[in-house]
């Protein structure tokens, strides 16, 4: 069981990676953990897809999606090593993960904020993060 | 007819009604409220949610024997506008009044005639009438199930909160005592007055919030709400006022609990006093409905979810509230940067915690998880967070002048107002801030239709407790 709004941040994550399998595990306080994948994260990482993940907490829409998770097996192509706020040695929905720790305060509260923060996290993936 | 209907308005409701009503032409105008409402307490509150003025001459008439009438046009449109929301219907009209008002006789035979029929059109919602006069308000709510009910109290709430009556003779009146007498020139009997019947609710009983507690009850409060769901531990000792060593955790018995500690403390100065001291965290479950009744709340839980739950009922309730913290900064290198209190004054459209990015929501991710799951996602250091008695005790202080000037004295005629005050502890400063307000916010905007703004009862408050 999940709350109307988690069902609506379904909705949404679907639409949003319409090629990706979206699996929702729910954590049984109304919340729960969703998976999507395959991601396609770029030329800057090998493999250029793993899978994408976040805990969708009960309080939302008002709670932030944080953090958010990709595959462990992920690698900088350059050979550095990833930097903060990507981190090593986490695991979410029992798989070896990377975390992606943004925060984000300002985005609207509403089950699109929240599917939207997706899209945002992975664009700072493939484009930004140092 | 019971004398218990609270009539609450946020300032921009009030100044447009009295602007449509008072415009200086001597004549009888009129419009209706469309209000939220619940019942608690054996007491109606409604919240002024809209007001929709009534054109004279097409919406309001005047029949040649002087009567005002409403249009049915008029009313239809409004009543829909009302069952659509789920809110009360109540049509309002002026007398040349000042601070004494009262419907007359055609006014009464006119609700006796038409009430019912409206009750019956605007199902399970109250709908009723208020008559204004300049500095007075006189209300005939009738319930569902017919119940007729009249103005206890109206209340503009905005930072100093103005209390209104049908009459000055409704006003709160207290005997001299001299008990009280030293403080009677300050706030005089009417504050006085104001002070014995307020329901003063504080969510939070730890350091901050059990500073309130003496001085209010030696003010002449009298009536608590209190919620926290902790209990005493040894290193909240030097901290929660009030707490003897009979409090602490012992090996045969867990600590007591703060609500059980502040309630002592209030019945040993007032053994007259009402506490209804509640050990539950006001963001879990039913537990925000205890302070539906409350006059002024103090917010001293310094947890994401209580914030977000207690600005909700601010802006959705109208009832009037201070968010008062303390922190001290001190580097992962022992070295003390400085000690800061905030002082935040939160009114129904104002100083909203969720506007001004005052709601952690990362902390509200974290409610639900497990902590196993928190600590795998742990990143950075956490920061232990330092607290010392004496500051709390200088932001209490500012909080409770604030309150006293706020609610209990006459309006000040110094200003303006900000709603925020920030105390840097150490230097002796303040500086004032003036809150930000999203016209998208969907807890204190009321232009946003989906806003649960002065929606009581009609809107569901955010519970992220579990």
């Amino acid at each position: 069981m999940c709350s109307t709004t988690i069902e609506q941040v379904l909705i949404r994550i679907r639409e949003e990676f319409p090629g990706a399998t979206t699996t929702f595990t729910p954590d049984g306080t109304g919340g729960g953990s969703v998976v999507i994948e395959p991601v396609d994260i770029g030329t800057r990482y090998a493999p250029t897809a793993t899978w994408f993940g976040a805990h969708l907490s009960h309080a939302l829409p008002f709670a932030d999606v944080y953090p958010l998770f990709i595959g462990s097996n992920v690698v900088r192509k350059d050979g550095a090593a990833h930097q903060a706020p990507i981190t090593v040695g986490h695991t979410f929905a029992n798989r070896p993960a990377l975390q992606v720790s943004k925060r984000t305060n300002n985005l609207l509260a509403t089950p699109e904020g929240a599917a939207l923060k997706f899209t945002k996290v992975l664009h700072y993936i493939k484009e930004v993060a140092p | 007819m019971n004398r218990n209907v609270r009539l609450l308005f946020s300032p921009p409701v009030f100044k447009a009604v009295q602007k449509h009503l008072f415009p200086g032409d001597n004549c009888e105008h009129a419009g209706v409220l469309l209000c939220g409402w619940n019942e608690r307490a054996d007491r109606i509150t409604l919240t002024a949610n809209e007001f929709q003025p009534a054109r004279d001459g097409i919406d309001y008439t005047v029949s040649p024997e002087f009567h005002g009438r409403l249009q049915p046009l008029f009313i239809e449109d409004a009543l829909s506008k009302a069952k659509e929301r789920r809110l009360s219907y109540v049509a309002i009209h002026n007398h040349m009044a000042c601070d004494s008002v009262s419907f007359s006789q055609v006014d009464m035979a006119s609700h006796e005639y038409g009430y019912p029929t409206l009750s019956r059109l605007n199902r399970g919602l109250p709908v009723g009438a208020a008559v204004f006069g300049t500095s007075s308000i006189e209300v005939d709510i009738w319930m569902p199930g017919g119940k007729r009910h009249s103005l206890e109290t109206a209340r503009v709430v905005d930072q100093w909160i103005r209390h209104l009556w049908s009459s000055p003779r409704f006003a709160p009146q207290v005997a001299y005592d001299e008990q009280f007498d030293r403080q009677l020139p300050f706030l005089r009997n009417a504050g006085l007055g104001l002070i014995a019947e307020a329901i003063v609710g504080i969510v939070g009983l730890g350091g901050l919030g059990s500073q309130l507690i003496e001085p209010l009850v030696r003010l002449g409060f009298r009536r608590f709400v209190l919620l926290d769901p902790d209990r005493m531990d040894r290193s909240n000792y030097s901290r929660v006022h009030g707490s003897l060593p009979i409090d602490l955790p012992a090996s045969s018995k867990p600590g007591n609990l703060k609500v059980e500690i502040a309630k002592r403390l209030i019945l040993a100065i007032a053994p007259d006093a009402t506490v209804d001291a509640q050990p539950l965290d006001v963001a879990r479950g039913d537990a925000h409905q205890c302070l539906l009744g409350c006059d002024f709340v103090f917010l001293a839980a310094d947890t994401a979810e209580a914030r977000l739950t207690c600005n909700a009922l601010v802006h959705q309730y109208y009832i009037p509230m201070v968010q008062i913290g303390t922190k001290v900064h001190i580097d992962t290198n022992g070295v003390l940067h400085g000690v800061f209190g905030a002082v935040r004054q939160l009114r129904p459209g104002k100083g909203c915690l969720w506007c001004n990015g005052l709601i952690d929501r990362v902390a509200l991710a974290d409610s639900g998880k497990t902590q196993t799951q928190r600590d795998n996602e742990r990143y950075g250091a956490d920061a232990p967070s330092p607290s010392v008695v004496a500051f709390n005790a200088e932001v209490a202080g500012r909080a409770l002048n604030d309150f006293l000037r706020h609610y209990a004295t006459p309006q000040p005629s110094f200003g303006p107002f900000y709603e925020y005050s920030m105390l840097d502890l150490l230097a002796g400063e303040r500086e004032f801030v003036e809150a930000r307000a999203d016209e998208q916010c969907s807890f204190c905007s009321a232009s946003n239709s989906s806003s649960s703004h002065g929606r009581s009862g009609g809107s569901q408050v955010p519970i992220v407790g579990l």
